[in-house]
């Protein structure tokens, strides 16, 4: 990977893996409302263009939706059902805490990405496909509060706000999710998509009731779950002090003997969180710094895909 | 506490290494990197769960290190135990050691050409026992006795004051001298003798000041350590109590290993027994020998042979052959030699001593699986007369002419002078003859008929059949009761066998004598019986029952018809009741048959046919129950019969019952077999057999038992008339055979025994009748250094021809003059002259001094010596209890004892052993603890991680979770 600016906020937007996902469309799994015409399904079946079904009449139904050729030929009634496309309106709520510091020398001297320059470059290419395909796109990071807010937006133009504001954003304090996920949802007026870009490494009561509330005002969440891979194996040894980020303890051990130990206690985390995210509807993404960004919106963009085929209403 | 250690720097330095492992643990503790970690939830939560047994781990890791390092500090620090002194012998050592040299020690073991036990013996001694002692640092010294004699070989002279000798290099090279031309003793001795004489030597030190140790160097033999083991664990004990270091060492080949199981041994084959059946026998009389041959080995032996020598010339006539030998068995065979004047080689002069007996040497071929060769040979002597003299005591010619035809005594005197007993001088006289002549001229003595005999007379009679004489006793209607038992029998103590009853049998009635076919002269059944199956192999009638190559088969057949002509008419009813049946050295051989009337035994005949008949009902018994009942109502209608016919009638169909008989062709024998092997007849076998004995046999005719070396015949019938015909009846030929074997029976000499090298030998002699010095000579043939198949075997003599003889005192006692004597170290044949001397009384003809003769044969003890097994070594510790552990000629650790050189862990194998576990369980800690990552770990412990890295979009679990949401949804 070339050497990049850290000073240039546009260095988030990585022209390889842009130039990848471009060709994909964001099919978002859930139905939005919107006022701007756009490629997104809406949940109510209306006067469009595109046929979805019949169904057989009900007292109630508007005599007009009747298919009269229907009729014609069988003597029943039956109604025609189509689907209208909707304009998306999509949040990206990136963690700017400071757990997403984790290993930065250590990737900086590689010039590989730590947690934090990952995240934000997955949220800027996302908000750049978002915008590109005229959907509006807004982002949100925080830390132990909001830190910024960028409404969304579908104009080229807006992808300058949302990499300045990634760029602005550096991690420092602890992460609350609450209060997060309810800033969040207070700024969304209408039902969206919200893709949330973290660690993790918070109470989990507190994220749970966050994403709760977001699915509760019928947002369509999306979590991408970023972890390092340090983080995941756990491959130290020799005598090491561990020093907590977020306020966290020190600890000085021989980091083998406890390996195991992390390990079981990590799997029983990436579980809770996993579940969690299950339980309440929301697609759960656990990722690794050093995957290709490109696979991973890439595999995340045919996920949804995949889904399109059978949609659910709710 | 530098004391405890050779090298006390080395664990000083071991000590401070010890903290090594702390000290590394705290280095790094202080070396250590910081990292700065968002995850420290997870990290805080296994530090948590894993901390104590993490810590206990790491902890038991340091340990084990720790101890590594103390334990290589200890070896190299060369650790002397906790108490080393104990180790360490401070005082001066007294050494004792016995060294076996009986005969087994010449076993070289299974190699061909290997060197002996006794060589083995001698190099250890010399080359590895006495250097190692030398090299202690405290005065160390030496005795070194012999088992054989228990002699102090490095002080011959037995000189009560002599120091033990100093253990330097010279001594070393004076004992390597000595032991040099040392050889192995022909005697067999115990090893209790061998440690009661060390103990006698260690005793000359005293305790607290001098350290003892005591060095058996044997060969180990089972038949050395388990005979008498209670004295040898007393002995061994004796020893230890006091201090003393008892030291075993076997030196047999091949060498003991601490293999549990019975060490290898030696195969051998030897001699045990050549035993003549007589020992004084008249010139051209056929003497038989029995040869006992041993096989100690495990293996089979066949076609062993053994070559025979009279006087050291092969006996081509005599043929022995063993046609197999099993192994860890005896054999025995039978051969006859006859002497004749001129086989005498040694009778250089009639006074030789030598001149008036034969030595027979047996030599067995050489079996190749043979370890000792001393055992293949052994000599018996035969004393050879013109003729053999014999005393007929009769009554006063007044009462008994010799040559009246119905006198007491006039058949034997036929028997001896003119029929086949010709070699035998008879002497008449009467009762005082027993005061008067010099008995052990005789070679047996007849009282005949005698009616009393004298207080002196019983005596001199009972000294003469005590030292191997033999009397024949023939009762008679003269014989009176009283002094019989009183005199003769009292009560157990005399020579006669058993009391008399108070009367004879009464006269037999006309028509008990027309009953019993004697007024017709057809005798129906057999007046003399064999008493038992085993009076078939007694000396007294082995002659006729014997079967043995070239003699008549049918003697005994012979013999046996004969007795249905016998004609007894009286005799003295012995009672079958009393101790003296209960006497084992007495034998019944033959009896009368049962006069009692056959009625008395109705009751019992019917008990026997209910018996088995309640028995027979079975429909397997159909087949013999004709048989049965036909011989059963035989029984029946005998005992019933008003005539009231033989008993011996019934006892012959009770034979025929029981098949006891054999008559060839008859099917219904093998079909009564068949019957009485049935289990259901078993109780009526018992009883048929109880009935058919005791309606056989009725009071005992002939007795014999031995006395003292001696042996004494009784009859209860007088020799011929007035109450038997036997002798000049119809019956004569039995009685000439039956009168045979009892003269060869009682004229065989003393029971000699199976005297072994270093036995003594001791004989009892009226006090006053021999000059109280007698001489002695040594006679072998040297079958050692000559070569198989020889001629003539070299004689060996002591004194040689015109050399003085040796003399040996009598000894004097308040009962009598005993001649002992213990130089029997020299296989071959000693024999011994005594001057007899007139006294008053004694016949005016006899000469006031004559030489009297005895000889005798000292052989290699094959019983003891020729087993050559080994006992095993775990048997050690229960014989020899207390004694150091047994030690082998190739274990040379115990050496290290006697150089007193400190023994520090480093010789010990459990340190090493130690160090190995305490090593292989540190390395399996490290390697537990050194968290080496594992392909599959992080898919272990962590899936939902390990999905991640291997570029998953999700692990299992979670798709299912996904499927299970979206149907609730």
């Amino acid at each position: 990977m070339a050497k990049r600016n850290e000073d240039d906020p546009r260095r988030f937007l990585d022209p390889k893996v842009i130039a990848r996902i471009t060709q994909l469309e964001l099919r978002a799994r859930q139905i939005v409302e919107g006022f701007l015409s756009g490629m997104h399904k809406s949940p109510v079946y209306g006067q469009s263009v595109e046929f979805v079904q019949h169904r057989e009449y009900m007292p109630g139904d508007d005599l007009r939706r009747i298919d009269w050729k229907v009729w014609s030929r069988s003597d029943k009634f039956v109604i025609k059902q189509y689907e209208a496309e909707t304009n998306l309106r999509s949040y990206v709520v990136v963690d700017a805490s400071e757990s997403m510091l984790y290993g930065i020398e250590k990737h900086r001297k590689r010039g590989t990405l730590y947690k934090y320059d990952y995240v934000s470059t997955a949220a800027a290419c996302l908000a750049y496909l978002t915008t590109k395909q005229q959907d509006s796109c807004g982002l949100i990071t925080f830390d132990e509060d909001v830190r910024q807010v960028i409404p969304p937006r579908s104009s080229t133009t807006h992808m300058d706000a949302i990499t300045k504001a990634l760029h602005i954003s550096k991690p420092k304090a602890k992460t609350d999710p609450m209060k997060i996920m309810r800033r969040v949802a207070e700024s969304m007026h209408s039902r969206g998509l919200v893709a949330i870009f973290s660690d993790f490494l918070c109470d989990r009561e507190a994220l749970f009731k966050g994403l709760e509330m977001l699915r509760h005002r019928r947002h369509d969440v999306m979590v991408f779950h970023v972890l390092d891979d340090d983080e995941l194996t756990f491959p130290f040894s020799g005598m090491t002090r561990f020093e907590g980020l977020e306020e966290q303890p020190h600890l000085l051990c021989e980091p083998r003997s406890l390996r195991d130990g992390y390990l079981e206690a990590l799997e029983e985390y990436l579980v809770e969180v996993r579940r969690g995210c299950t339980k309440i509807g929301i697609d759960y993404n656990l990722i690794r710094t050093s995957d290709y960004l490109d696979a991973v919106l890439s595999r995340f963009l045919f996920q949804r895909m995949a889904t399109r085929a059978a949609p659910v209403r709710r | 506490m530098m004391s405890f250690f050779l090298n006390p720097w080395v664990m000083a330095a071991g000590v401070a290494l010890a903290v090594s492992p702390i000290i590394i643990h705290l280095i790094n503790r202080m070396r250590f990197r910081r990292i700065q970690w968002a995850a420290m939830e997870f990290l805080l939560k296994a530090q948590k769960k894993m901390r104590r047994k993490k810590i206990l781990e790491q902890l038991l890791l340091l340990l084990l290190r720790i101890l590594l390092v103390l334990l290589a500090g200890l070896l190299f620090a060369r650790f002397l135990g906790s108490d080393p002194s104990q180790n360490k012998e401070t005082r001066p050592v007294l050494h004792v050691i016995v060294l076996d040299d009986t005969p087994s020690m010449t076993d070289t073991g299974s190699a061909v050409g290997g060197k002996d036990a006794f060589t083995r013996a001698r190099s250890l001694i010399t080359d590895k026992l006495l250097p190692s002692v030398a090299k202690a640092s405290t005065p160390q010294t030496l005795r070194l006795i012999r088992l054989s004699d228990q002699g102090d070989m490095l002080n011959p002279s037995a000189n009560p004051d002599k120091a033990p000798d100093t253990i330097s290099l010279t001594t070393i090279e004076s004992v390597k001298g000595l032991l040099a031309s040392e050889k192995t003793a022909p005697i067999h001795v115990g090893i209790v003798p061998g440690l009661k004489k060390a103990k006698e030597l260690l005793a000359k030190s005293p305790g607290t000041e001098t350290a003892k140790v005591v060095h058996i160097v044997s060969d180990m033999r089972s038949a050395d350590w388990t005979r008498d083991t209670e004295a040898i664990t007393l002995a061994v004990q004796e020893l230890t109590d006091e201090g003393v270091k008892v030291h075993l060492i076997d030196v047999a080949a091949p060498n003991r290993t601490s293999d549990p199981r019975p060490p290898a041994y030696s195969e051998n084959v030897g001699i045990v027994e050549l035993k003549p059946r007589n020992r004084v026998t008249a010139f051209d009389k056929e003497v038989e020998f029995d040869l006992r041959v041993r096989n100690y080995g495990v293996a089979s032996l066949k076609d062993v042979r053994a070559e025979i020598y009279v006087n050291g010339a092969a006996n081509h006539f005599v043929s022995v052959r063993f046609d197999t030998l099993p192994g860890g068995q005896d054999a025995t065979l039978t051969f006859a030699v006859t002497f004749n004047a001129s086989q005498g080689a040694t009778m250089a002069t009639k006074e030789d001593p030598l001149a008036k007996f034969n030595v027979i040497t047996a030599i067995l071929d050489n079996t190749g699986a043979d370890a000792i060769a001393a055992d293949n040979v052994r000599h018996a002597v035969v004393e050879v007369r013109e003729k053999l003299s014999v005393l007929l005591v009769t009554r006063p010619p007044d009462d008994d002419k010799p040559t009246n035809k119905d006198g007491d005594s006039f058949a034997l005197r036929l028997l001896f002078e003119e029929t086949k007993l010709s070699g035998t001088n008879v002497v008449s006289g009467t009762a005082d003859s027993l005061d008067k002549l010099d008995l052990h001229e005789f070679s047996s003595i007849y009282i005949v008929n005698i009616p009393q005999l004298s207080k002196s007379q019983v005596g001199n009679l009972e000294r003469y059949a005590n030292e191997g004489g033999g009397v024949g006793i023939f009762l008679g209607p003269n014989v009176t009761v009283e002094q019989y038992n009183n005199l003769l029998y009292r009560a157990g103590t005399g020579i006669m066998p058993f009391p008399l009853p108070a009367e004879p049998t009464p006269e037999l009635t006309k028509e008990q004598k027309l009953k019993r076919g004697i007024l017709s002269g057809a005798g129906l059944s057999q007046r003399v019986l064999l008493r038992d199956r085993t009076a078939r192999t007694h000396p007294a009638l082995r002659g006729i029952y014997e079967t043995k190559a070239g003699s008549d088969k049918d003697t005994a057949q012979k013999v046996e018809a004969s007795f249905t002509l016998v004609e007894i008419e009286r005799h003295w009813p012995i009672a079958r009741i009393g101790k003296w049946r209960e006497d084992r050295s007495l034998q019944e051989l033959y009896c009368l048959p049962n006069e009692q009337s056959i009625s008395e035994f109705e009751a019992r005949v019917k008990k026997l046919n209910d018996a088995i008949k309640s028995k027979y009902g079975e429909p397997k018994f159909e087949k013999y129950r004709s048989t049965i009942d036909s011989i059963l109502d035989k029984c029946r209608s005998l005992a019933a019969d008003p005539e009231n016919p033989m008993l011996s009638e019934l006892a012959r169909q009770l034979d025929k019952l029981l098949s006891d008989q054999i008559n060839e062709g008859d099917a219904s024998e093998a079909l009564l077999r068949e019957f009485w092997s049935q289990p259901e007849m078993a109780e009526a076998k018992a009883l048929a057999q109880s009935i058919r004995d005791s309606s056989r046999y009725g009071d005992p005719l002939y007795v014999a038992r031995t006395f003292g070396n001696g042996r004494v015949a009784v009859f209860t019938i007088p020799v011929g008339a007035p109450w038997s015909t036997w002798p000049s009846g119809l019956g004569l030929s039995g009685w000439v055979a039956v009168m045979t074997e009892l003269q060869k029976y009682l004229s065989s000499g003393s029971s000699e025994d199976n005297r072994t090298l270093g036995a003594k030998l001791e004989a009892s002699y009226e006090l006053g009748r021999y000059k109280p010095e007698a001489n002695w000579s040594f006679l072998t043939y040297d079958a050692a250094t000559v070569e198989k198949g020889v001629q003539k075997l070299p004689p060996i003599r002591d004194p040689m021809p015109g050399q003085t003889a040796k003399a040996i005192p009598l000894e004097s006692t308040d009962t009598g003059m005993k001649l002992n004597f213990a130089d029997t170290k020299r296989p071959g044949a000693y024999f011994f002259t005594l001057t007899w001397q007139k006294r008053d009384g004694d016949p005016l003809t006899a000469p006031a001094t004559k030489p009297e003769y005895l000889a005798t044969a000292f052989n290699f003890d094959t019983e003891l010596e020729g087993d050559l097994k080994r006992l095993n070594t775990s048997d050690f510790s229960r014989v020899a209890r207390g004694a150091e552990e047994i030690h082998s000629l190739e274990d040379d650790s115990w050496l290290g004892v006697l150089e007193q050189k400190p023994t520090d862990m480093s010789s010990g194998r459990w340190i090493y052993l130690l160090i190995l576990l305490v090593l292989i369980f540190e390395q399996a800690m490290a390697v537990r603890l050194s968290y080496h990552h594992k392909a599959d770990e992080l898919e272990t412990f962590a899936p939902s991680a390990a999905a991640a890295m291997a570029g998953r979009t999700t692990v299992q679990t979670a798709e299912a979770e996904v499927a299970t949401t979206n149907e609730s949804v």
